[in-house]
């Protein structure tokens, strides 16, 4: 792909999703395959409330964030790398500089503010010759700012560009 | 006597209706209180985090506490203050998520 931009061996989905509806939203994509997914989140309850409650209900989830004890993020570093956890809730804060790669499926449950930082996220799906895969959950009401340059990263990518997407975008 | 078991079946009833109306309920309960744990947290900010975390207010307005204390793991105390702290013993699915958080860096407020 293009230097600095995201890759096009990435396959990116974004669905226009309001942030109550982000939860069943979330479990209807993992019940087609929850193995080696990372979600990203905005908050640290966020993660652990998410983590909780997915972890009650159908699949085995940890989580990473800023109050976490670096022993701690390590463990659950390891316990989705190894499988036991099929699924890692992050914040973004807490997610630099660990080293996450080769993750099946990158969610933007909350997506960054800034088109980096999305950028960032999904380069860690799809690397060494394998397809990624990453879905980010745009909220009209929230990610309004991000629009135009989400357009541009996907269509700079071989990706489909969502209508509803491009309205927002202005163009 | 007649009257406290007429009360009994009332509240019995509500709650099965608060249960098929809100199925996650237990489970976004004990989500609630797990994200909480260090310090505990009282009904009023149950409340509060219910409606941030599914957009709804919290389906129950009386007897708040007796309900809570039909979910499973849940737990109460009343503190060195008299406030009524709620709080979660693990199970199997969420230990270790439990474990983390009452071993994590201490917060020194109630901010998200």
């Amino acid at each position: 792909g293009v230097v600095g931009g995201a890759c096009s061996d990435v396959k990116q989905d974004v669905f226009e999703v309001n942030k109550f509806n982000k939860r069943s939203k979330l479990m209807e994509i993992l019940r087609e395959d929850a193995n080696g997914t990372i979600v990203f989140v905005e908050t640290k309850r966020g993660a652990d409330f998410l983590a909780s409650f997915l972890s009650e209900t159908e699949f085995p989830t940890t989580s990473i964030h800023g109050d976490r004890l670096q022993s701690q993020r390590e463990q659950a570093l390891r316990d989705f790398r190894t499988g036991k956890m099929k699924v890692l809730i992050a914040t973004s804060v807490a997610a630099r500089g660990l080293d996450i790669k080769n993750v099946k499926h990158v969610v933007n449950f909350d997506l960054p503010n800034n088109i980096a930082d999305y950028v960032h996220r999904i380069g860690r799906t799809g690397r060494v010759g394998n397809n990624g895969r990453a879905t980010s959950f745009f909220d009209p009401d929230h990610d309004q700012a991000l629009a135009a340059d989400l357009v541009n990263t996907l269509a700079g990518s071989d990706q489909t560009v969502p209508d509803f997407l491009r309205q927002l975008s202005g163009g | 006597s007649y009257c406290s078991t007429s009360t009994m079946t009332i509240i019995e009833g509500n709650y099965r209706e608060v249960r098929d109306e809100y199925p996650d309920i237990d489970a976004e309960v004990r989500a609630i209180l797990l994200s909480h744990a260090q310090n505990g947290i009282t009904i009023s900010s149950i409340k509060d985090e219910y409606r941030k975390q599914t957009g709804n207010t919290f389906p129950l307005h009386d007897n708040v506490t007796d309900f809570l204390l039909t979910i499973p793991y849940v737990t109460a105390e009343c503190s060195h203050t008299g406030k009524r702290i709620f709080n979660l013993k693990p199970n199997k699915e969420n230990s270790h998520l439990l474990e983390m958080v009452l071993n994590q860096k201490q917060r020194s407020d109630y901010s998200s």
